[in-house]
Protein backbone atom coordinates (compact mmCIF):
# COMPACT_ATOMS: atom_id res chain seq x y z
CA UNK A 1 0.00 0.00 0.00
CA UNK A 2 1.56 3.32 -1.00
CA UNK A 3 1.79 6.43 1.14
CA UNK A 4 -1.03 8.18 -0.70
CA UNK A 5 -3.46 5.34 0.04
CA UNK A 6 -2.73 5.29 3.75
CA UNK A 7 -3.70 8.93 4.07
CA UNK A 8 -6.90 9.29 6.15
CA UNK A 9 -7.83 12.30 4.02
CA UNK A 10 -8.61 9.88 1.22
CA UNK A 11 -11.88 8.98 2.97
CA UNK A 12 -14.70 10.99 1.43
CA UNK A 13 -16.21 12.99 4.34
CA UNK A 14 -19.58 13.34 2.60
CA UNK A 15 -19.94 9.57 2.13
CA UNK A 16 -18.71 8.97 5.68
CA UNK A 17 -21.24 11.52 6.98
CA UNK A 18 -24.09 9.83 5.11
CA UNK A 19 -23.13 6.43 6.47
CA UNK A 20 -22.88 7.77 10.01
CA UNK A 21 -26.29 9.43 9.66
CA UNK A 22 -27.90 6.20 8.39
CA UNK A 23 -26.28 4.17 11.17
CA UNK A 24 -27.41 6.67 13.80
CA UNK A 25 -31.02 6.73 12.55
CA UNK A 26 -31.15 2.93 12.32
CA UNK A 27 -30.20 2.84 16.00
CA UNK A 28 -32.77 5.49 16.93
CA UNK A 29 -30.10 7.86 18.27
CA UNK A 30 -30.51 11.63 18.02
CA UNK A 31 -27.83 14.00 16.77
CA UNK A 32 -27.79 15.54 20.23
CA UNK A 33 -26.99 12.16 21.82
CA UNK A 34 -24.28 11.46 19.24
CA UNK A 35 -22.73 14.86 19.91
CA UNK A 36 -22.81 14.25 23.67
CA UNK A 37 -21.15 10.87 23.16
CA UNK A 38 -18.37 12.53 21.18
CA UNK A 39 -18.11 15.40 23.67
CA UNK A 40 -18.75 18.07 21.05
CA UNK A 41 -21.58 20.48 20.25
CA UNK A 42 -24.57 19.43 18.15
CA UNK A 43 -23.63 21.81 15.28
CA UNK A 44 -20.14 20.31 15.24
CA UNK A 45 -21.58 16.82 15.01
CA UNK A 46 -24.06 17.87 12.32
CA UNK A 47 -21.13 19.23 10.30
CA UNK A 48 -19.59 15.72 10.40
CA UNK A 49 -22.80 14.15 9.07
CA UNK A 50 -23.00 16.78 6.36
CA UNK A 51 -19.39 16.12 5.38
CA UNK A 52 -18.43 19.71 6.17
CA UNK A 53 -16.10 18.72 8.99
CA UNK A 54 -13.65 15.83 8.70
CA UNK A 55 -14.03 13.36 11.59
CA UNK A 56 -10.85 12.19 13.30
CA UNK A 57 -9.97 8.51 13.43
CA UNK A 58 -10.82 8.41 17.14
CA UNK A 59 -14.23 9.99 16.49
CA UNK A 60 -15.00 7.47 13.74
CA UNK A 61 -14.12 4.57 16.05
CA UNK A 62 -16.25 6.01 18.87
CA UNK A 63 -19.26 6.70 16.64
CA UNK A 64 -19.16 3.28 14.95
CA UNK A 65 -19.20 1.58 18.37
CA UNK A 66 -21.99 3.88 19.61
CA UNK A 67 -24.13 3.07 16.55
CA UNK A 68 -23.44 -0.68 16.84
CA UNK A 69 -21.54 -0.80 13.56
CA UNK A 70 -18.14 -2.09 12.58
CA UNK A 71 -15.72 0.63 11.56
CA UNK A 72 -15.36 -1.21 8.23
CA UNK A 73 -19.07 -0.63 7.57
CA UNK A 74 -18.96 3.12 8.14
CA UNK A 75 -15.79 3.84 6.18
CA UNK A 76 -16.80 1.97 3.02
CA UNK A 77 -16.07 4.21 0.07
CA UNK A 78 -19.14 3.44 -2.06
CA UNK A 79 -22.04 5.88 -1.95
CA UNK A 80 -24.73 4.59 0.44
CA UNK A 81 -28.13 3.77 -0.98
CA UNK A 82 -29.85 6.91 0.18
CA UNK A 83 -33.35 6.15 -1.07
CA UNK A 84 -34.14 2.76 0.44
CA UNK A 85 -34.07 3.20 4.20
CA UNK A 86 -35.55 6.69 4.19
CA UNK A 87 -38.42 5.71 1.89
CA UNK A 88 -39.40 2.66 3.89
CA UNK A 89 -39.17 4.58 7.15
CA UNK A 90 -41.49 7.19 5.71
CA UNK A 91 -43.95 4.43 4.77
CA UNK A 92 -43.73 2.98 8.28
CA UNK A 93 -44.44 6.40 9.77
CA UNK A 94 -47.43 6.95 7.47
CA UNK A 95 -48.81 3.55 8.48
CA UNK A 96 -48.11 4.28 12.16
CA UNK A 97 -46.12 1.06 12.11
CA UNK A 98 -43.26 2.38 14.21
CA UNK A 99 -41.67 -0.59 15.85
CA UNK A 100 -38.10 -1.49 16.83
CA UNK A 101 -38.24 -4.79 15.00
CA UNK A 102 -39.51 -3.09 11.85
CA UNK A 103 -36.79 -0.43 12.11
CA UNK A 104 -34.16 -3.13 12.38
CA UNK A 105 -35.64 -4.99 9.41
CA UNK A 106 -35.53 -1.82 7.29
CA UNK A 107 -31.89 -1.33 8.29
CA UNK A 108 -31.21 -4.99 7.44
CA UNK A 109 -32.71 -4.59 3.98
CA UNK A 110 -30.58 -1.49 3.43
CA UNK A 111 -27.49 -3.43 4.49
CA UNK A 112 -28.33 -6.42 2.31
CA UNK A 113 -28.91 -4.18 -0.70
CA UNK A 114 -25.63 -2.34 -0.17
CA UNK A 115 -23.72 -5.58 0.35
CA UNK A 116 -25.22 -7.05 -2.79
CA UNK A 117 -24.22 -3.99 -4.77
CA UNK A 118 -20.69 -4.16 -3.33
CA UNK A 119 -20.35 -7.82 -4.30
CA UNK A 120 -21.61 -7.15 -7.80
CA UNK A 121 -19.16 -4.29 -8.19
CA UNK A 122 -16.27 -6.38 -6.85
CA UNK A 123 -17.08 -9.22 -9.21
CA UNK A 124 -18.14 -6.95 -12.07
CA UNK A 125 -21.38 -8.94 -12.27
CA UNK A 126 -24.48 -6.74 -12.31
CA UNK A 127 -27.81 -8.55 -12.14
CA UNK A 128 -29.54 -8.55 -15.49
CA UNK A 129 -32.95 -7.04 -14.93
CA UNK A 130 -35.80 -8.48 -16.96
CA UNK A 131 -38.58 -6.51 -15.36
CA UNK A 132 -41.87 -6.34 -17.20
CA UNK A 133 -43.30 -3.01 -18.23
CA UNK A 134 -45.36 -1.31 -15.56
CA UNK A 135 -49.09 -1.74 -16.09
CA UNK A 136 -50.96 0.83 -14.02
CA UNK A 137 -54.36 -0.18 -12.71
CA UNK A 138 -57.47 0.97 -14.52
CA UNK A 139 -60.42 1.95 -12.32
CA UNK A 140 -62.80 0.44 -14.86
CA UNK A 141 -61.34 -3.05 -14.60
CA UNK A 142 -61.53 -5.30 -11.54
CA UNK A 143 -57.93 -5.56 -10.26
CA UNK A 144 -58.49 -9.24 -9.43
CA UNK A 145 -59.38 -10.04 -13.05
CA UNK A 146 -56.47 -7.92 -14.24
CA UNK A 147 -54.14 -9.84 -11.92
CA UNK A 148 -55.30 -13.19 -13.31
CA UNK A 149 -54.45 -11.99 -16.79
CA UNK A 150 -51.13 -10.44 -15.70
CA UNK A 151 -50.00 -13.63 -13.96
CA UNK A 152 -50.61 -15.71 -17.08
CA UNK A 153 -48.85 -13.14 -19.21
CA UNK A 154 -45.84 -13.06 -16.88
CA UNK A 155 -45.54 -16.83 -16.88
CA UNK A 156 -45.68 -16.82 -20.69
CA UNK A 157 -43.12 -13.99 -20.93
CA UNK A 158 -40.74 -15.92 -18.71
CA UNK A 159 -41.37 -19.25 -20.46
CA UNK A 160 -42.56 -20.88 -17.25
CA UNK A 161 -45.60 -22.70 -18.60
CA UNK A 162 -48.40 -23.40 -16.15
CA UNK A 163 -46.85 -26.10 -13.96
CA UNK A 164 -45.94 -25.68 -10.26
CA UNK A 165 -42.72 -23.80 -9.51
CA UNK A 166 -40.78 -25.06 -6.52
CA UNK A 167 -37.60 -22.93 -6.78
CA UNK A 168 -39.61 -19.74 -6.92
CA UNK A 169 -37.11 -17.51 -5.13
CA UNK A 170 -34.25 -18.23 -7.50
CA UNK A 171 -36.52 -17.93 -10.55
CA UNK A 172 -37.72 -14.52 -9.41
CA UNK A 173 -34.12 -13.43 -9.15
CA UNK A 174 -32.56 -14.98 -12.24
CA UNK A 175 -35.53 -14.65 -14.58
CA UNK A 176 -37.13 -11.42 -13.38
CA UNK A 177 -34.30 -9.59 -11.61
CA UNK A 178 -35.93 -9.28 -8.18
CA UNK A 179 -33.69 -9.36 -5.12
CA UNK A 180 -35.38 -11.42 -2.44
CA UNK A 181 -33.98 -11.33 1.12
CA UNK A 182 -35.36 -12.96 4.24
CA UNK A 183 -35.41 -11.20 7.59
CA UNK A 184 -37.26 -10.91 10.86
CA UNK A 185 -40.29 -8.66 10.54
CA UNK A 186 -43.13 -8.19 13.01
CA UNK A 187 -45.40 -11.23 12.58
CA UNK A 188 -48.37 -9.39 11.02
CA UNK A 189 -46.15 -8.20 8.15
CA UNK A 190 -45.56 -10.49 5.17
CA UNK A 191 -42.87 -8.45 3.50
CA UNK A 192 -41.70 -5.06 2.33
CA UNK A 193 -40.46 -3.73 -0.91
CA UNK A 194 -38.58 -0.80 -2.41
CA UNK A 195 -37.26 0.09 -5.83
CA UNK A 196 -33.71 1.34 -5.58
CA UNK A 197 -31.92 3.30 -8.29
CA UNK A 198 -29.06 1.26 -9.66
CA UNK A 199 -30.20 -1.95 -7.98
CA UNK A 200 -33.83 -2.40 -8.95
CA UNK A 201 -36.40 -4.20 -6.82
CA UNK A 202 -35.33 -5.23 -3.34
CA UNK A 203 -37.67 -7.03 -1.00
CA UNK A 204 -37.46 -8.42 2.49
CA UNK A 205 -39.76 -11.35 3.23
CA UNK A 206 -40.69 -12.34 6.77
CA UNK A 207 -38.47 -15.27 7.73
CA UNK A 208 -40.77 -16.16 10.62
CA UNK A 209 -43.52 -17.27 8.26
CA UNK A 210 -43.72 -20.81 6.84
CA UNK A 211 -42.18 -21.36 3.38
CA UNK A 212 -45.60 -21.54 1.70
CA UNK A 213 -46.52 -18.12 3.09
CA UNK A 214 -43.14 -16.65 2.14
CA UNK A 215 -43.69 -17.72 -1.46
CA UNK A 216 -47.00 -15.93 -1.58
CA UNK A 217 -45.47 -12.84 0.05
CA UNK A 218 -42.69 -12.59 -2.51
CA UNK A 219 -45.21 -12.93 -5.33
CA UNK A 220 -47.34 -10.27 -3.67
CA UNK A 221 -44.37 -7.92 -3.87
CA UNK A 222 -43.82 -9.00 -7.48
CA UNK A 223 -47.40 -7.89 -8.09
CA UNK A 224 -46.47 -4.45 -6.79
CA UNK A 225 -43.54 -4.40 -9.21
CA UNK A 226 -46.10 -4.70 -12.01
CA UNK A 227 -48.50 -1.98 -10.96
CA UNK A 228 -46.73 0.47 -8.64
CA UNK A 229 -43.05 -0.39 -8.55
CA UNK A 230 -41.83 3.04 -7.57
CA UNK A 231 -44.04 3.14 -4.52
CA UNK A 232 -42.25 1.45 -1.60
CA UNK A 233 -44.51 -0.58 0.63
CA UNK A 234 -44.85 -2.57 3.82
CA UNK A 235 -47.41 -5.32 3.43
CA UNK A 236 -49.53 -6.62 6.27
CA UNK A 237 -51.15 -10.04 5.95
CA UNK A 238 -54.48 -8.60 7.04
CA UNK A 239 -55.66 -5.02 6.67
CA UNK A 240 -58.63 -3.44 8.37
CA UNK A 241 -61.49 -2.75 5.98
CA UNK A 242 -61.42 -3.26 2.23
CA UNK A 243 -57.94 -3.42 0.75
CA UNK A 244 -57.04 -0.80 -1.86
CA UNK A 245 -57.00 -1.86 -5.51
CA UNK A 246 -53.21 -2.25 -5.74
CA UNK A 247 -53.21 -4.61 -2.74
CA UNK A 248 -56.09 -6.64 -4.15
CA UNK A 249 -54.18 -6.86 -7.41
CA UNK A 250 -51.00 -8.02 -5.64
CA UNK A 251 -52.91 -10.65 -3.62
CA UNK A 252 -54.68 -12.00 -6.69
CA UNK A 253 -51.52 -11.90 -8.79
CA UNK A 254 -49.69 -14.00 -6.20
CA UNK A 255 -52.44 -16.63 -6.12
CA UNK A 256 -52.78 -16.78 -9.89
CA UNK A 257 -49.03 -16.94 -10.48
CA UNK A 258 -48.31 -19.69 -7.97
CA UNK A 259 -51.50 -21.65 -8.79
CA UNK A 260 -52.15 -21.12 -12.52
CA UNK A 261 -55.81 -21.60 -13.38
CA UNK A 262 -55.19 -23.95 -16.32
CA UNK A 263 -53.04 -26.53 -14.58
CA UNK A 264 -54.92 -26.39 -11.26
CA UNK A 265 -58.19 -26.94 -13.09
CA UNK A 266 -56.70 -29.80 -15.12
CA UNK A 267 -55.30 -31.57 -12.05
CA UNK A 268 -58.56 -31.06 -10.15
CA UNK A 269 -60.63 -32.53 -13.00
CA UNK A 270 -58.23 -35.47 -13.32
CA UNK A 271 -58.89 -36.38 -9.69
CA UNK A 272 -62.64 -35.94 -10.00
CA UNK A 273 -62.86 -37.96 -13.18
CA UNK A 274 -60.84 -40.84 -11.75
CA UNK A 275 -62.35 -40.97 -8.23
CA UNK A 276 -65.67 -39.26 -8.75
CA UNK A 277 -64.88 -37.11 -5.73
CA UNK A 278 -62.44 -34.52 -4.41
CA UNK A 279 -61.59 -35.05 -0.79
CA UNK A 280 -59.57 -33.17 1.77
CA UNK A 281 -56.68 -35.57 1.11
CA UNK A 282 -56.78 -34.59 -2.57
CA UNK A 283 -56.73 -30.94 -1.55
CA UNK A 284 -53.65 -31.60 0.59
CA UNK A 285 -51.91 -33.34 -2.31
CA UNK A 286 -52.78 -30.54 -4.71
CA UNK A 287 -51.56 -27.86 -2.26
CA UNK A 288 -48.35 -29.82 -1.78
CA UNK A 289 -47.81 -30.11 -5.53
CA UNK A 290 -47.93 -26.32 -5.86
CA UNK A 291 -46.05 -25.74 -2.59
CA UNK A 292 -48.83 -23.57 -1.15
CA UNK A 293 -50.85 -23.85 2.03
CA UNK A 294 -53.96 -26.04 2.06
CA UNK A 295 -56.00 -22.95 2.88
CA UNK A 296 -54.59 -21.01 -0.09
CA UNK A 297 -55.38 -23.88 -2.43
CA UNK A 298 -58.91 -24.18 -1.03
CA UNK A 299 -59.56 -20.48 -1.72
CA UNK A 300 -58.07 -20.86 -5.17
CA UNK A 301 -60.40 -23.74 -6.00
CA UNK A 302 -63.31 -21.63 -4.81
CA UNK A 303 -62.17 -18.68 -6.91
CA UNK A 304 -61.96 -20.95 -9.95
CA UNK A 305 -65.47 -22.22 -9.25
CA UNK A 306 -64.28 -25.79 -8.73
CA UNK A 307 -65.62 -26.21 -5.18
CA UNK A 308 -68.70 -24.52 -3.72
CA UNK A 309 -68.25 -21.13 -2.04
CA UNK A 310 -67.70 -21.33 1.68
CA UNK A 311 -65.76 -24.61 1.68
CA UNK A 312 -62.46 -22.87 2.33
CA UNK A 313 -63.89 -21.01 5.33
CA UNK A 314 -65.35 -24.25 6.68
CA UNK A 315 -62.00 -25.93 6.32
CA UNK A 316 -60.26 -23.08 8.10
CA UNK A 317 -62.74 -23.20 10.96
CA UNK A 318 -62.27 -26.96 11.27
CA UNK A 319 -58.54 -26.37 11.97
CA UNK A 320 -57.35 -29.28 9.87
CA UNK A 321 -54.04 -30.61 11.30
CA UNK A 322 -52.15 -30.04 8.07
CA UNK A 323 -48.77 -31.36 9.17
CA UNK A 324 -50.23 -34.64 10.40
CA UNK A 325 -52.31 -34.96 7.26
CA UNK A 326 -49.22 -34.50 5.07
CA UNK A 327 -47.34 -37.11 7.07
CA UNK A 328 -50.20 -39.57 6.74
CA UNK A 329 -50.29 -38.93 3.01
CA UNK A 330 -46.48 -39.38 2.86
CA UNK A 331 -45.94 -36.00 1.25
CA UNK A 332 -42.23 -35.38 1.63
CA UNK A 333 -41.24 -31.79 2.37
CA UNK A 334 -39.97 -29.60 -0.45
CA UNK A 335 -36.38 -28.36 -0.29
CA UNK A 336 -36.34 -24.98 1.41
CA UNK A 337 -33.65 -22.32 1.18
CA UNK A 338 -33.79 -20.39 4.45
CA UNK A 339 -30.70 -18.30 3.73
CA UNK A 340 -31.33 -14.63 4.40
CA UNK A 341 -29.73 -13.78 1.04
CA UNK A 342 -30.33 -15.13 -2.47
CA UNK A 343 -28.27 -18.01 -3.88
CA UNK A 344 -26.56 -15.68 -6.34
CA UNK A 345 -25.49 -13.36 -3.53
CA UNK A 346 -23.88 -16.32 -1.77
CA UNK A 347 -22.13 -17.38 -4.98
CA UNK A 348 -20.72 -13.89 -5.50
CA UNK A 349 -19.43 -13.79 -1.92
CA UNK A 350 -17.78 -17.21 -2.23
CA UNK A 351 -16.10 -16.35 -5.52
CA UNK A 352 -15.02 -12.91 -4.28
CA UNK A 353 -13.33 -14.68 -1.37
CA UNK A 354 -11.79 -17.34 -3.58
CA UNK A 355 -10.39 -14.62 -5.83
CA UNK A 356 -8.97 -12.74 -2.81
CA UNK A 357 -11.21 -9.75 -3.41
CA UNK A 358 -12.54 -9.98 0.11
CA UNK A 359 -10.99 -11.22 3.33
CA UNK A 360 -12.36 -13.94 5.58
CA UNK A 361 -13.75 -11.33 7.97
CA UNK A 362 -15.55 -9.60 5.11
CA UNK A 363 -16.84 -12.97 3.87
CA UNK A 364 -18.32 -13.72 7.30
CA UNK A 365 -19.92 -10.27 7.34
CA UNK A 366 -21.44 -10.73 3.87
CA UNK A 367 -22.76 -14.17 4.83
CA UNK A 368 -24.01 -13.01 8.26
CA UNK A 369 -22.28 -15.80 10.13
CA UNK A 370 -19.15 -16.61 12.10
CA UNK A 371 -15.90 -17.42 10.33
CA UNK A 372 -15.99 -21.20 10.67
CA UNK A 373 -19.53 -21.30 9.29
CA UNK A 374 -18.33 -19.09 6.43
CA UNK A 375 -15.53 -21.59 5.76
CA UNK A 376 -18.10 -24.40 5.70
CA UNK A 377 -20.22 -22.47 3.24
CA UNK A 378 -17.22 -21.99 0.94
CA UNK A 379 -16.28 -25.67 1.19
CA UNK A 380 -19.84 -26.80 0.55
CA UNK A 381 -20.20 -24.43 -2.35
CA UNK A 382 -17.01 -25.59 -3.99
CA UNK A 383 -17.66 -29.30 -3.45
CA UNK A 384 -19.71 -31.42 -5.77
CA UNK A 385 -20.96 -34.99 -5.43
CA UNK A 386 -19.82 -37.15 -8.31
CA UNK A 387 -19.45 -40.82 -9.14
CA UNK A 388 -15.98 -42.32 -9.58
CA UNK A 389 -14.95 -44.99 -12.07
CA UNK A 390 -15.93 -47.71 -9.60
CA UNK A 391 -19.42 -46.26 -9.50
CA UNK A 392 -19.06 -45.02 -5.92
CA UNK A 393 -20.21 -41.58 -4.82
CA UNK A 394 -17.38 -39.23 -3.87
CA UNK A 395 -16.92 -35.57 -3.05
CA UNK A 396 -15.09 -33.56 -5.67
CA UNK A 397 -13.46 -30.36 -4.46
CA UNK A 398 -13.22 -27.59 -7.01
CA UNK A 399 -9.83 -26.55 -5.77
CA UNK A 400 -8.99 -24.61 -8.89
CA UNK A 401 -12.05 -22.50 -9.43
CA UNK A 402 -10.06 -19.79 -11.11
CA UNK A 403 -8.85 -22.17 -13.80
CA UNK A 404 -10.35 -21.01 -17.07
CA UNK A 405 -12.21 -23.39 -19.33
CA UNK A 406 -11.89 -20.89 -22.16
CA UNK A 407 -8.27 -19.76 -22.09
CA UNK A 408 -5.36 -22.00 -23.05
CA UNK A 409 -3.68 -23.71 -20.08
CA UNK A 410 -0.06 -22.89 -19.41
CA UNK B 1 11.13 -12.62 22.03
CA UNK B 2 9.50 -11.81 18.70
CA UNK B 3 6.12 -10.07 19.02
CA UNK B 4 3.53 -11.59 16.71
CA UNK B 5 -0.01 -10.25 16.46
CA UNK B 6 -2.58 -12.95 15.75
CA UNK B 7 -5.68 -12.27 13.68
CA UNK B 8 -9.03 -14.02 14.04
CA UNK B 9 -8.55 -16.74 11.47
CA UNK B 10 -5.24 -17.77 13.00
CA UNK B 11 -6.69 -17.63 16.55
CA UNK B 12 -9.47 -20.00 15.46
CA UNK B 13 -7.05 -22.40 13.78
CA UNK B 14 -4.66 -22.56 16.72
CA UNK B 15 -7.53 -22.99 19.17
CA UNK B 16 -8.99 -25.84 17.11
CA UNK B 17 -5.61 -27.58 17.21
CA UNK B 18 -6.28 -28.71 20.76
CA UNK B 19 -4.55 -27.32 23.78
CA UNK B 20 -3.12 -23.80 23.48
CA UNK B 21 -1.29 -24.32 26.78
CA UNK B 22 0.90 -27.01 25.20
CA UNK B 23 0.94 -25.72 21.64
CA UNK B 24 2.12 -22.16 22.25
CA UNK B 25 5.14 -22.40 24.64
CA UNK B 26 7.45 -24.26 22.20
CA UNK B 27 6.91 -21.54 19.59
CA UNK B 28 8.95 -19.07 21.63
CA UNK B 29 6.82 -16.14 20.51
CA UNK B 30 5.15 -13.29 22.33
CA UNK B 31 1.65 -13.61 20.88
CA UNK B 32 -0.56 -10.52 20.93
CA UNK B 33 -4.31 -10.42 20.35
CA UNK B 34 -5.96 -7.04 19.72
CA UNK B 35 -9.24 -6.02 21.32
CA UNK B 36 -10.92 -5.81 17.91
CA UNK B 37 -10.27 -9.53 17.42
CA UNK B 38 -11.59 -10.33 20.89
CA UNK B 39 -14.76 -8.38 20.09
CA UNK B 40 -15.54 -10.83 17.28
CA UNK B 41 -17.71 -13.87 17.88
CA UNK B 42 -15.13 -16.65 17.46
CA UNK B 43 -16.25 -20.27 17.33
CA UNK B 44 -14.92 -23.68 16.44
CA UNK B 45 -16.60 -27.05 16.10
CA UNK B 46 -16.35 -29.90 18.57
CA UNK B 47 -17.90 -33.36 18.76
CA UNK B 48 -21.34 -33.31 20.29
CA UNK B 49 -21.01 -34.88 23.76
CA UNK B 50 -24.34 -36.63 23.12
CA UNK B 51 -23.44 -37.93 19.64
CA UNK B 52 -19.73 -37.94 18.80
CA UNK B 53 -20.28 -38.17 15.04
CA UNK B 54 -22.10 -34.86 15.11
CA UNK B 55 -20.22 -31.58 15.43
CA UNK B 56 -21.55 -28.68 17.46
CA UNK B 57 -20.44 -25.09 17.88
CA UNK B 58 -18.12 -24.12 20.71
CA UNK B 59 -17.05 -20.59 21.61
CA UNK B 60 -13.33 -19.90 21.56
CA UNK B 61 -12.20 -19.36 25.16
CA UNK B 62 -8.81 -17.70 25.33
CA UNK B 63 -8.97 -16.90 29.05
CA UNK B 64 -6.68 -19.77 30.16
CA UNK B 65 -4.05 -18.79 27.59
CA UNK B 66 -4.19 -15.14 28.74
CA UNK B 67 -3.97 -16.21 32.38
CA UNK B 68 -0.98 -18.42 31.60
CA UNK B 69 0.76 -15.47 29.97
CA UNK B 70 0.84 -17.22 26.59
CA UNK B 71 -1.33 -14.57 24.94
CA UNK B 72 -1.27 -10.83 25.56
CA UNK B 73 -3.95 -8.24 24.94
CA UNK B 74 -3.14 -5.18 22.89
CA UNK B 75 -5.12 -2.29 21.46
CA UNK B 76 -4.87 0.53 18.98
CA UNK B 77 -3.11 3.35 20.76
CA UNK B 78 -1.29 6.14 18.99
CA UNK B 79 -3.01 8.48 16.55
CA UNK B 80 -0.84 7.04 13.81
CA UNK B 81 -2.21 3.56 14.54
CA UNK B 82 -5.80 4.77 14.59
CA UNK B 83 -5.36 6.61 11.29
CA UNK B 84 -3.83 3.56 9.66
CA UNK B 85 -6.55 1.36 11.16
CA UNK B 86 -9.27 3.53 9.63
CA UNK B 87 -7.57 3.51 6.27
CA UNK B 88 -7.05 -0.27 6.25
CA UNK B 89 -10.63 -0.78 7.50
CA UNK B 90 -11.87 0.53 4.13
CA UNK B 91 -10.67 -2.74 2.59
CA UNK B 92 -10.53 -5.23 5.48
CA UNK B 93 -12.73 -6.13 8.43
CA UNK B 94 -12.08 -4.45 11.79
CA UNK B 95 -10.07 -7.23 13.45
CA UNK B 96 -7.93 -7.71 10.39
CA UNK B 97 -7.38 -3.96 10.01
CA UNK B 98 -6.44 -3.55 13.67
CA UNK B 99 -3.87 -6.35 13.42
CA UNK B 100 -2.42 -4.79 10.30
CA UNK B 101 -2.24 -1.27 11.74
CA UNK B 102 -0.63 -2.38 15.01
CA UNK B 103 1.84 -4.71 13.25
CA UNK B 104 2.87 -1.96 10.85
CA UNK B 105 3.18 0.70 13.51
CA UNK B 106 5.06 -1.40 16.08
CA UNK B 107 7.15 -3.49 13.69
CA UNK B 108 5.49 -6.73 14.80
CA UNK B 109 4.90 -9.80 12.72
CA UNK B 110 1.34 -10.70 11.69
CA UNK B 111 -0.02 -14.23 12.05
CA UNK B 112 -2.78 -14.69 9.49
CA UNK B 113 -4.02 -17.28 7.03
CA UNK B 114 -6.20 -14.87 5.12
CA UNK B 115 -5.01 -14.56 1.54
CA UNK B 116 -6.25 -11.02 1.01
CA UNK B 117 -4.82 -10.08 4.41
CA UNK B 118 -1.45 -11.51 3.47
CA UNK B 119 -1.44 -9.50 0.24
CA UNK B 120 -2.35 -6.28 2.06
CA UNK B 121 0.37 -6.99 4.63
CA UNK B 122 2.87 -7.38 1.82
CA UNK B 123 1.80 -4.00 0.43
CA UNK B 124 2.39 -2.44 3.85
CA UNK B 125 5.71 -4.18 4.36
CA UNK B 126 4.42 -6.24 7.31
CA UNK B 127 5.96 -9.70 7.61
CA UNK B 128 3.51 -12.58 7.89
CA UNK B 129 3.48 -16.04 9.42
CA UNK B 130 0.74 -18.61 8.84
CA UNK B 131 -0.86 -21.44 10.83
CA UNK B 132 0.99 -24.16 8.85
CA UNK B 133 4.29 -22.41 9.63
CA UNK B 134 3.44 -22.12 13.33
CA UNK B 135 2.35 -25.76 13.53
CA UNK B 136 5.49 -26.90 11.73
CA UNK B 137 7.57 -24.81 14.14
CA UNK B 138 5.80 -26.58 17.03
CA UNK B 139 6.37 -29.99 15.41
CA UNK B 140 10.06 -29.24 14.85
CA UNK B 141 10.58 -27.81 18.33
CA UNK B 142 8.88 -30.71 20.12
CA UNK B 143 10.04 -33.39 17.69
CA UNK B 144 6.45 -34.59 17.64
CA UNK B 145 5.91 -37.92 15.88
CA UNK B 146 4.06 -38.11 12.58
CA UNK B 147 0.87 -39.39 14.15
CA UNK B 148 0.69 -36.51 16.63
CA UNK B 149 1.29 -33.93 13.91
CA UNK B 150 -1.33 -35.49 11.67
CA UNK B 151 -3.82 -35.58 14.54
CA UNK B 152 -3.28 -31.91 15.25
CA UNK B 153 -3.65 -30.95 11.58
CA UNK B 154 -6.80 -33.02 11.25
CA UNK B 155 -8.25 -31.32 14.31
CA UNK B 156 -7.67 -27.97 12.62
CA UNK B 157 -9.31 -29.24 9.44
CA UNK B 158 -12.27 -30.79 11.25
CA UNK B 159 -12.94 -28.23 13.97
CA UNK B 160 -11.82 -25.00 12.29
CA UNK B 161 -12.67 -26.12 8.75
CA UNK B 162 -9.29 -24.86 7.65
CA UNK B 163 -7.01 -26.36 5.03
CA UNK B 164 -4.20 -24.20 3.68
CA UNK B 165 -4.85 -22.96 0.17
CA UNK B 166 -2.58 -24.47 -2.45
CA UNK B 167 -0.85 -21.08 -2.84
CA UNK B 168 0.01 -20.87 0.87
CA UNK B 169 3.41 -21.69 2.34
CA UNK B 170 3.73 -25.32 3.48
CA UNK B 171 0.58 -26.47 1.70
CA UNK B 172 2.41 -29.58 0.47
CA UNK B 173 3.94 -30.21 3.91
CA UNK B 174 0.45 -30.09 5.44
CA UNK B 175 -1.03 -32.56 2.94
CA UNK B 176 1.95 -34.90 3.26
CA UNK B 177 1.95 -34.74 7.06
CA UNK B 178 -1.68 -35.80 7.22
CA UNK B 179 -1.09 -38.59 4.71
CA UNK B 180 2.01 -39.86 6.53
CA UNK B 181 0.40 -39.68 9.94
CA UNK B 182 -2.47 -41.94 8.90
CA UNK B 183 -5.68 -42.24 10.91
Amino acid sequence: MNEKKTDLDRINPRVLGQRLAEARKARGITQEEAATHLGCSRPTYIAVEKGERRATAEEIVKLAAFFGKRVHEVVLQAEPLADLQSQLRAVAERMHAGDDELDRAIADLQQFAEDYRELEQLMNAPLRSKLPEERPLNNLVDPVELAEDAAGEERRRLGLGDQPIISLRSILETEVGLRVFYGDLPSPIGGMYAFVMGLGCCMLINRKHPPERRRVSMLHEYGHVLVDRHKPGIDYLVMPGRKPANERFADAFAAAFVMPATSVRRRFLDVVSSTNDFQVADLCRLAHAYFVSVEAMAYRLEKLGLVPKGRADLLRESRLPVREAKERLRLSPHPVNDDPYPERYKALAVYAYEQEKISEGQLARFLHCDRVTAREIVQDYLTSRDVNEAGQAEAVQFDQTQQSLLRATT
Amino acid sequence: MLDTIVDSCCVINLYAAGNLLTLLPPLGLRLQVPEKVLEESLNVRQPDPAAAAKLVQRAVDLAPAFQAGLLHRCDLEAEEELNLFIQVATTLDDGEAACMAIAKSRGWRLATDDRKGRREAGNLGVSVVTTPELVKAWADATEADEAAVARLLRDIQDYARFTPHRTMPLHCWWVDAIRKGGR
